[in-house]
């Protein structure tokens, strides 16, 4: 047998090193398949927090935690890097805001140059380090690390730099946006690597804000200059941050400058750049008026509509409804309808997909005559879709158009389709039409409902998928309420007593507690005729599964049992039931005692009972092999205990 | 006995919130305990539910208890493998750790071979408990519990159950019984075997591909469980698409409990009931919807080939 | 559903697919998690990937084994073609979707009466080109200054050119540039294509290979990419890429191995087609040794694992030729390792 490929030597129980060393941890040969750092960066010599050690510096307690930093930023455990990252603010305070801006922040800045979760990290810390520079007056230090940090390839990095400076920013004066923000953001412009372009983008908007008129026509240029970048990444990184931007602007900028951004992104060659422009049309709409939309925007509307991409379709169906509320003029809202029709019918079912999650806010917009002229036929169509995400999609959202189309047009209207959905062959379909039977129920009420939908409910009953039928249970309360005992005797009883016996935990679970509504909804009567003996039978069931679920039924329905039912029909059963040869079975006995003990204790002619009948089941359990059911047992008898007190 | 601190904690993990070191270091203390008094083969009264690997696939582990039943309703026999790979290894064993010191005559645990110091150190055990700790201190503090896990286990002197498989070093239980287990998982010998072998279509006993353990045929089972007068055996370690699979005529099953495992495999998953006479019932479950958990979508290694 | 045409579909493009774009990167630093672990001997990877990223032992040996293959059949095609007398003379060989595949400066030294294109996005050569040009070690390799279009993003070298496009409009457009940089249809040609036709429609694909099989007499096309999308891994493949913005396009129409081998067909004039899944070229031509030798590296505690999703990726390997090079390109077919 060939083991050489494992480690040599099994690792012996590691001797603890000292808490606050940091030194690995790990037996070094054992860790050999922990990847080793190798591209670990020296000190640098001319570094003034390297070459401030002890013996130059005036106060070597201060120096200490950063040759700690040193140490841990050094450390070959990438958790030790992070952990290091993490406590900086801790260091900045031993060493006070001037050490840190002359001193810490430097060194960040030169020294650090690490695997993208430390510089991740990082980027995150200095976004919350104002206070540890000696506050808002000083907060620009910190650009200059977090501009490095924005200027990085990878995009988790960046964003988080480009986020912490946009943090930073908020509170920034005028002076240092002028002076410091908008010199970084012109850096950035205009860096030749991609990415620092892509990260300048989403620094406009804040430094727009809040800089002087002059400056603001330089940025408006200068974000201009970005929207025709050649590189792509820089283009899709302007369009997210215009939508920001859209935000700042007054309505003559949106409609000096926004608009001619945004027809930029509109004729872009990529579509990954075009798809993105969806939330500045939004803003832009939002900004302007009913009149200004149509002047303005029917033309970019009208080209986003017949876009050739599919992804571009994708995300405007997506965000149908969005467009239509902030458009606000009626014409263009209700062009969309047609919109909504062409994409029911795109032949990517992404896009069909998408614009189902649609379908109720389209019901708002939309009169309700166009809906069943033009819209119904496509959900129909949809309803039979070859892709099973969109059939989800659309049983998801169908339903919410019952309340527009009232009951009778939705029984003649929407029915047919709910009953092809509820007997899809995906079960994510059938599931998620189940999840809406409220919704129908409300407007067609529940007579209308059991008859239309009441024999496909009860395939379901029986659905291979549990969560399936753990949804029909929840609904069979109900439906009993509503249709009475006599149709739930006939239709339902067999069912819910069925699964009791469903191999799956949590169906047997629902199904007691599906029976305790029961029995609240039909009373206890009922209950004694035709649940409890039903119940109770399962106790001699040779397979113990039966056995417990009795148990867990007494538990469950006791607080809807009379005293004199539970002394009865359940007692008998409690008492067979305590020697039973399954441990599980007898400590569940216990705990089904501390539901019945106060139902009989609450009668004054059955509370005696407890002294009689209930204690010496519980000093039966008291003395059993098992310890589980001695510590239930326990449990029960204090609770009663307390109780009677 | 009862332990209100202990019933928190379980709240706790069962939400999937972290404990704290000390806790943990408790919660290992308590264990340490119980698992000493506990032979290197466990005896199990039937009915009991065993489990395969889990791998830190904390919100299907939940999806198995729905299934299944709650502890310490059910009583389950979970063969190993609770830790790497998935996204919440601490949490899983834990949970699982706080039943076994809750109600240890319900829960039983035998050792995987990921419960290993080496193994956990390549496939993830160890990075998350470094990276949700920032220190290596739980770690070591479930190493050192790995350590006392029972090899195997048998249920009503029938179902021989264990982790991986056979040994040539085993032909009676009892050899079993006498190892020393307290230690990390050796490169060879039977304590390796057990939690490293396969079942194969092959006479006697093969070279596993894995570099652990050995491939052992029917005949070896057909031997071990005439010898021990033993019913079956049911084993882990091996992913299965459709959950369990049944060889050598119903002698020998693989339980896999890790559905969609790695969330890439698109497997099915299964646990198997066995009834107080032993009559064997096959669950299968589907990993948790996606609302029910929380993937921290963290960037995510790639796990295709580009 | 509405007819494409009549919808005006735009022709299916991958230009503006960052994220397909994107593999190349992960690619490379998939390699690089196998280099370091010694899978893989590749000295000039790492020049190409920015930071380290450590893969699982079960991703170190698909990649060890998808390098194995792609590089096996590289290195036959080369020996083959070095073998011939001189006035034979050159081979070229052409990788499409090279991304950042180091494949060239491996084997360089070999490379002398060859000509190699890689064909790939602007944006990718883009990062490409500008790292060998700032990278000493790999621009050494060029005695001769390339010629470096900074615009267009194309880089010639007598044995080496780089050309950019986007591999759907692989006849209208790519070819004529092709033929700009040198690439002769008269020479033998081996093709290379690595996770790259998958991202295509299968009509835009076959284009691509109907091409090459139309005016190439000797022509040997070795592919690599995703298979077996509809059982239970396949699909959970599809749906998680998909999550990761990377759809398989052309995934439903190549989705068997019998499908891969049907796109060289006897009457297209191939005279051998084979599509193997990796699972079946680990097992079959990867010799027990250098298994054993890998196997050592790092320790796999899963074979099931590995075998699923070995069998989600095949080699397709298939010639055409003319006879008096039958004998040579036999050569070249998948052997049975002993």
């Amino acid at each position: 047998m060939d083991n050489e490929h494992m480690e040599t030597e099994p690792v012996d129980q590691p001797s603890s090193p000292p808490k606050d060393s940091f030194i690995p941890e790990i037996d070094s040969s054992a860790a050999a398949d922990v990847e080793m750092k190798d591209d670990l960066h020296e000190p640098s010599e001319s570094n003034p927090i390297v070459s401030a050690d002890s013996s130059k510096s005036p106060d070597s307690e201060i120096v200490y935690p950063i040759a700690v930093l040193i140490d841990e930023l050094k450390h070959e455990d990438l958790n030790f890097r992070l952990k290091a990252i993490k406590s900086l603010q801790t260091i900045a305070l031993a060493l006070g805001p001037q050490r840190t801006r002359d001193e810490l922040i430097p060194f960040l800045d030169e020294t650090i140059d690490d695997e993208d979760e430390v510089l991740l990290a990082l980027a995150e810390e200095l976004g919350n380090f104002v206070p540890c520079v000696g506050g808002v007056e000083y907060s620009h230090i910190l650009l200059r690390p977090l501009e490095n940090l924005a200027s990085l390839e990878e995009t988790v990095v960046r964003d988080k730099a480009v986020s912490s400076i946009n943090t930073i920013s908020q509170s920034t004066s005028q002076e240092q946006v002028e002076n410091f923000l908008v010199p970084c953001i012109a850096r950035l412009s205009e860096g030749e690597w991609f990415a620092s372009r892509a990260g300048a983008t989403k620094l406009y908007p804040i430094a727009f804000e809040k800089a002087l008129p002059d400056t603001q026509t330089l940025l408006l240029n200068g974000f201009e200059k970005l929207c025709k970048d050649d590189t792509p990444m820089v283009r899709r990184s302007a369009a997210i941050a215009l939508n920001e931007f859209i935000k700042v602007m007054s309505v003559d900028v949106v409609i000096s400058h926004g608009l001619k951004f945004a027809s930029l992104f509109l004729n872009d060659d990529q579509d990954s750049v075009r798809l993105l422009i969806l939330d500045p049309l939004v803003s832009i709409a939002k900004a302007l008026s009913a009149e200004q939309n149509v002047t303005y925007l029917s033309e970019s509307l009208n080209q986003i509509y017949t876009d050739k991409s599919w992804r571009v379709r994708f995300v405007l169906g997506e965000k149908l409804v969005e467009l239509a509320n902030a458009l606000k003029d009626p014409s263009l809202q209700n062009n969309l309808s047609e919109v909504a029709i062409k994409l029911m019918q795109d032949q990517e079912a992404e896009v069909r997909g998408a614009v189902c999650t649609q379908i109720s806010g389209l019901s708002e917009l939309i009169p309700l005559e166009d809906i069943i002229d033009k819209l119904l036929p496509h959900l129909e169509l949809l309803s039979e879709d070859p892709m099973q995400h969109v059939r989800a999609n659309l049983a998801k959202n169908i339903t919410s158009l019952c309340k527009k189309f009232g009951p009778e047009r939705t029984i003649s209207h929407l029915l047919p389709i709910f009953l092809r959905i509820l007997k899809d062959s995906f079960p994510e379909v059938r599931l998620n039409i189940i999840s809406q039977l409220d919704q129908i129920n409300q407007v067609i009420g529940i007579d209308q409902l059991s008859q239309s939908l009441l024999p496909a409910i009860f395939e379901l009953a029986e659905d291979k998928q549990w969560r399936v039928r753990l949804a029909i249970i929840e609904y069979v309360p109900l439906l009993a309420s509503e249709l009475g005992v006599q149709f739930y005797d006939e239709k339902l009883s067999n069912l819910s007593m069925s699964w009791l016996g469903d191999p799956v935990y949590s169906i047997r679970q629902a199904a007691t507690v599906n029976l305790k509504s029961l029995i609240d909804i039909f009373g206890i009567d009922w209950a004694c005729k035709s649940v409890i003996p039903k119940i109770m039978a399962m106790a001699t069931h040779p397979n113990y599964l039966y056995r417990i679920t009795t148990v867990f039924a007494i538990t469950t329905l006791a607080p809807s049992i009379t005293p004199n039912v539970i002394v009865e029909l359940v007692l008998p059963t409690v008492e067979s039931l305590m020697a039973d040869p399954i441990p599980n079975i007898r400590f569940n006995v216990a705990k089904s005692i501390e539901a019945i003990a106060p139902v009989l204790s609450s009668d004054k002619s059955t509370s005696d009972l407890i002294d009689s009948r209930i204690k010496p089941i519980l000093e039966k359990l008291l003395s059993d092999q098992d310890r589980d059911v001695r510590s239930f047992a326990t449990r029960a008898f204090q609770k009663i205990d307390v109780a009677s007190k | 006995m009862v332990s209100s601190a202990l019933d928190k904690q379980i709240e706790k993990l069962l939400k999937c919130e972290l404990l704290s070191e000390n806790e943990v270091q408790d919660l290992c203390e308590k264990a340490r305990e119980i698992l000493l008094e506990e032979s290197n083969v466990q005896r199990v009264d039937s009915p009991v539910t065993i489990c395969g690997d889990i791998h830190g696939q904390f919100f299907d582990l939940k999806e198995l208890f729905k299934v299944g039943g709650n502890c310490p309703e059910t009583n389950y026999l979970f063969m190993g493998d609770f830790v790497d790979r998935g996204l919440y290894s601490v949490e899983t064993f834990l949970l699982l750790l706080a039943f076994k010191v809750r109600y240890p005559d319900r829960v039983t645990l035998i050792r995987g071979n990921h419960e290993s110091r080496q193994i956990t150190q390549v496939y993830g055990f160890y990075d998350e408990c470094m990276r949700k700790y920032g220190s290596s201190e739980v770690w070591r503090n479930c190493c050192s519990i790995f350590d006392l896990l029972s090899l195997a286990a048998i249920i009503d002197d029938r179902i021989f159950c264990v982790h991986g498989g056979l040994s040539p070093y085993i032909t009676h239980v009892d050899q079993i019984r006498t190892i020393d287990r307290n230690q990390e998982v050796p490169h060879e010998g039977a304590m390796c075997d057990l939690l490293w072998s396969d079942p194969e279509d092959i006479e006697n006993w093969g070279i596993s591909p894995r570099g652990a353990g050995y491939l052992f045929g029917e005949n070896v089972v057909n031997t071990f469980l005439y010898y021990n007068d033993l019913q079956m055996i049911a084993r882990a370690h091996q992913l299965v698409m459709e959950g369990y699979k049944l060889m050598f005529g119903g002698k020998c099953v693989t339980v896999w409990s890790a559905p969609n495992y790695c969330y890439r495999c698109g497997n099915v998953a299964s646990i198997l009931e066995f009834d107080e006479y032993l009559k064997q019932e096959y669950k299968i479950f589907e990993a948790a919807p996606q609302g029910t958990r929380n993937i921290s979508q963290q960037k995510s290694l790639p796990d295709y080939f580009l | 559903m509405v007819d494409p045409q009549e919808q005006g579909e735009e022709s299916f493009s991958m230009s503006n697919d960052v994220n397909v774009q994107n593999t190349s990167r992960i690619a490379a630093a998939s390699r690089l998690s196998a280099i370091k672990k010694n899978y893989i001997n590749d000295e000039y990877t790492k020049y190409f990937v920015k930071r380290h990223t450590r893969l699982s032992p079960v991703m170190n040996r698909g990649t060890y084994i998808r390098f194995t293959g792609i590089q096996s059949v590289l290195k036959k095609f080369i020996e083959i073609s070095n073998s011939l007398p001189s006035d034979f003379s050159r081979g070229q060989i052409i990788s499409l979707g090279s991304g950042l595949d180091t494949s060239y400066f491996l084997n360089a030294d070999e490379l002398y009466k060859f000509k190699f294109f890689e064909v790939d996005f602007p944006a990718v050569n883009k990062i490409k080109i500008s790292t060998i040009l700032s990278t000493p070690e790999l621009a050494g390799k060029f005695p001769v200054p390339p010629v470096v279009d900074e615009i267009n993003w194309t880089f010639d070298s007598p044995n080496y050119s780089i050309i950019s496009g986007d591999l759907c409009e692989f006849d209208c457009k790519i070819t004529n540039i092709l033929s700009k940089f040198g690439f002769d249809t008269s020479l033998p040609t081996l093709v290379i294509a690595e996770c790259v036709l998958v991202y295509m429609p299968a009509q835009y694909s076959s284009n691509v290979i109907s091409w090459l099989q139309d005016r190439i007499e000797n022509l040997v096309f070795i592919c690599y990419e995703q298979i077996n999308p509809h059982d239970r891994f396949g699909k959970m493949m599809v749906a998680n890429l998909k999550d990761q913005g990377i759809h398989l396009k052309g995934l439903d129409e190549i989705a068997l191995l019998q499908d891969q081998e049907n796109r060289f067909s006897v009457s297209a004039g191939f005279n051998y087609s084979k599509a193997l899944d990796l699972w079946s070229f680990y097992q079959s031509c990867i010799s027990e040794q250098e298994k054993a030798k890998i196997s050592k590296l790092e320790f796999l505690d899963e074979f099931e694992e590995l075998k699923i999703l070995l069998q989600h990726y095949c080699f397709t390997l298939a010639y055409k030729c003319s006879s008096e090079y039958s004998h040579l390109f036999q050569k070249i077919e998948f052997i049975k390792s002993s």
